[in-house]
């Protein structure tokens, strides 16, 4: 907000040099056509007469100098009683016929009424038709022109009237006019009486104001002049606007203008300017900012969904990956055949497989989380004696147990023979954090072992010991015999 | 259901019409004395459509008077001009050169609504009337006030001969001539002739006799032949020669001669004032104020003439037959 304010201090501060410049520009443009003006009249005192193309020569010369001038007519100061042989003179000349005209407040010529002096157009640069129209016109009649043309007699000096119906005199736009009398004599007269009787003619020159305006202006920016008089306090003279591409190069959107009082060739004037910074631009610019800003927190919101779930799924995989590798150790763990107990770091029961439920007798749901000691209790097969459990053994070691055969107190009481070994399980930091005890059923093979024996020693048909063990016995008694004969 | 059928296709239709009314343009007609091929005529025609642009849809119409010379033939193709003029209903005519104005604005369209702007009408429009209430126009003047004026400079003398064919048009360019040499002091003695025996008789003499020679337009003699008058010309020449009419320089050493395009210009721009809605009679009658220079460089040497430096400069128009 505080950026944005001052900026605008800114632009207003650059505008007022701005509006200041076109007031200078636009004086300094006027300023130079009554110059001029007063150049022509000079020659034209001179050489005491201009002819038509003394004029046209001359005119040329002088519009393509001031591309601001565009038409220079010229009006001889004719009186009433030299009128009929004025127009017959000219019509011999150039135009046929010529007879000083009037025209209507709407532009229509209509033929002139007698009065006591005339201005009728006579000559004009460039002659186009709009121009040749003209010819003829007494603009002492016109109430727009007149009070400036009597001004410029009096006076001597350049004056000027503001048109804006300038279609009248041939123009498209609004025009200021411009007038400088010149008088007969080699030297101008001094005094307003001396001026008014001896003016020989007056210049005109149209400068179309609003052209020249336009001139000035740079895009974004307008401007309406205004004539200060009495009769008409605020009298628009010409507006003009040049809308384009912005020349704005702060975020202001606000309209700037600035009033700047002028006085042309005497007359009072006001221009007021008008600065827009180009809120098209200005919406185009803030639209495609955050257009831009919009497409960069997209893509970096985007992307940080596809990371995100890129990563989840591959937790996903992974807890997937390890939840099936689980399964399939937990399911080989169940399927196989020894019983398996696991135990975490301090050797309470964590898992044990459906081998270790029949061998223990325990359900695996009432003893997880109980210490191995209370669920596999395993004592010496010699003397009975209690043995330390497989996991105080492999933690107290650290490494893997050897196969031993040992007796196990199952839920109820009993003993059964089983082996067992116990494995480490070790961390990422080769700490041990749990073991896994596996014990093998030897009931069976004892069973097995004890029949064979048994079959290998008794008779099948008597059940008596047979002669392979009545052998062994004897000679087990007999290391204190030395011969026994059958 | 017919009736509202029948309204509604009432409508479509009038504002079909409507919407082809409002984007048809304003008609133009350019009348021509003379015919298509016709130097002076084509360069007023160029003018016209140069200025006219697309502002206005235009036709033209040749009178072709230069190769139908009998009054008959005139005033049948002025009929013409006005059927044409009655069907198509132009909203302005222009016209070129003199006899588009003699036989048809005056007869048919003196002081009528129809807005005419005539050009080309040689020296005054007077004889004609002009200007009528709708009539208004370029009359066409040669530079005859410069090009004496140079030949005095050039030559020294002010003994001079108009040789030129025995036309209507010719007499009233002699009529011009002879005004502006009294004013300049110039004594001009005058063979108008129908052929061109009698051109190279009078020509002979003019060298003979003369100071410097005044060449008229040949439009008129019948058997005139361009090479034959050349090689004629350039042997028999010994004193300066000057014309307004661009196509005699072939046989002629000095032109001041009148730009057709600068009528066919202003005859235009006044149109589209009169389209703005202008009145005709609002725009006084004026006279041309462009010209051409030319010399021709081969009689020139021939003949030991250096024209001033001023001259040469300005020359734009270049004949060298060498």
């Amino acid at each position: 907000m505080l950026a944005y304010y001052v900026q605008h201090i800114e632009l207003e501060r650059r505008y007022q040099q701005r509006a200041t410049v076109i007031a200078r520009d636009l004086m300094r443009d006027i300023d130079n056509v009554e110059g001029a003006l007063v150049s022509t009249s000079g020659v034209h005192q001179a050489l005491s007469v201009l002819d038509a193309s003394q004029f046209s020569g001359f005119s040329r010369a002088l519009l393509s100098a001031y591309p601001h001038i565009g038409s220079l007519y010229y009006l001889p100061v004719v009186s009433d009683a030299s009128r009929d042989s004025f127009e017959e003179n000219v019509s011999s000349t150039r135009f046929q016929p010529f007879v000083i005209r009037r025209m209507t407040s709407r532009g229509r010529i209509e033929h002139a009424g007698r009065r006591a002096v005339y201005a009728p157009v006579l000559h004009v640069e460039p002659l186009t038709a709009a121009n040749v129209r003209l010819v003829g016109v007494d603009l002492l009649a016109d109430d727009e022109l007149k009070p400036a043309i009597q001004r410029a007699i009096v006076s001597g000096k350049v004056t000027e009237a503001s048109v804006t119906n300038a279609a009248r005199f041939g123009g498209e736009r609004a025009s200021l006019m411009l007038f400088k009398a010149v008088y007969f004599g080699f030297f101008p007269p001094r005094s307003d009486r001396g001026r008014e009787a001896q003016v020989q003619g007056i210049y005109m020159a149209r400068l179309p104001l609003e052209d020249m305006l336009q001139a000035l202006l740079l895009p974004g920016e307008s401007v309406v002049l205004e004539r200060v008089s009495r009769e008409a306090p605020k009298q628009s003279v010409a507006s003009v606007s040049l809308p384009g591409e912005s020349v704005n190069d702060g975020w202001g959107t606000r309209a700037i203008s600035k009033l700047i009082p002028l006085r042309l060739l005497g007359d009072e004037y006001r221009l007021h300017t008008l600065y827009q910074p180009d809120r098209p631009w200005f919406l185009m610019r803030s639209a495609l900012g955050v257009l831009l800003v919009g497409t960069l927190l997209s893509i970096a919101a985007i992307s940080l969904w596809w990371i995100r779930r890129r990563a989840r799924l591959a937790a996903q995989a992974a807890a997937d990956r390890v939840f099936a590798e689980k399964e399939r150790a937990q399911v080989t763990l169940y399927s196989i055949g020894e019983a398996v107990i696991t135990t975490d770091a301090r050797g309470r029961v964590e898992m044990l497989n459906a081998a270790a439920e029949r061998l223990t007798g325990w359900r695996a749901q009432e003893v997880v989380g109980k210490n191995i000691r209370d669920v596999a209790a395993l004592v010496r097969e010699s003397d009975k004696q209690p043995l330390p459990s497989p996991f105080e053994r492999v933690y107290s070691r650290g490494e893997v147990l050897p196969e031993t055969e040992v007796l196990l107190v199952r839920k109820n009481g009993e003993t059964i023979a089983v082996t067992e070994t116990a494995t480490p399980i070790r961390d990422r930091n080769a700490a041990v954090s749990g073991a896994v005890v596996v014990m093998r059923d030897m009931s069976h093979e004892r069973e097995l072992i004890r029949h064979m024996t048994y079959q290998a020693t008794h008779d099948a048909l008597t059940g008596l010991r047979n002669r392979h063990a009545f052998e062994r016995e004897v000679l087990a008694q007999s290391s204190n015999v030395l011969f026994v004969q059958f | 259901m017919k009736l509202l059928v029948s309204i509604l296709s009432s409508c479509i239709l009038l504002s079909a019409a409507g919407a082809t009314q409002a984007k048809a343009k304003p008609r133009c007609l350019l009348v021509s004395s003379y015919h298509q091929g016709y130097a002076w005529s084509d360069g007023v025609a160029a003018g016209v459509r140069s200025t006219l642009g697309e502002a206005c849809e235009l036709r033209r119409f040749d009178m072709d008077t230069k190769r139908h010379k009998d009054e008959a033939a005139k005033k049948k193709a002025a009929r013409k001009a006005h059927e044409l003029i009655e069907n198509w209903r132009p909203n302005v005519v222009i016209t070129a050169d003199d006899n588009a104005a003699k036989y048809l604005i005056v007869p048919y369209y003196k002081d009528k609504s129809l807005p005419i702007v005539f050009c080309g009408v040689n020296w005054t429009a007077e004889a004609y009337g002009f200007p009528f209430r709708n009539v208004t126009g370029m009359i066409e003047v040669a530079p005859v006030k410069a090009l004496l004026k140079a030949a005095v400079e050039i030559t020294r003398g002010r003994k001079a001969l108009y040789i030129g064919a025995e036309t209507l048009s010719e007499k009233k360019n002699l009529r011009w001539t002879r005004k502006v040499a009294l004013k300049q002091g110039i004594e001009l003695d005058q063979r108008l002739v129908t052929n061109s025996e009698d051109w190279l008789k009078a020509y002979r003499r003019g060298q003979r006799d003369y100071d410097f020679v005044v060449i008229g337009s040949h439009a008129g003699i019948d058997d005139w032949d361009d090479d034959r008058m050349r090689e004629q010309v350039f042997a028999e020449s010994r004193v300066l020669s000057v014309t307004v009419a661009s196509w005699m320089m072939p046989v002629t050493m000095l032109g001041m001669t009148k730009i057709p395009e600068e009528q066919g210009e202003w005859a235009a721009s006044v149109a589209l004032e009169i389209l703005k809605g202008h009145k005709a009679s609002e725009f006084p009658l004026l006279s041309n104020r462009q010209w051409e220079l030319w010399q021709n460089r081969s009689l020139l040497k021939k003949v030991g003439i250096d024209l001033p430096e001023r001259l040469k400069r300005k020359a734009k128009r270049v004949i060298d037959l060498e």
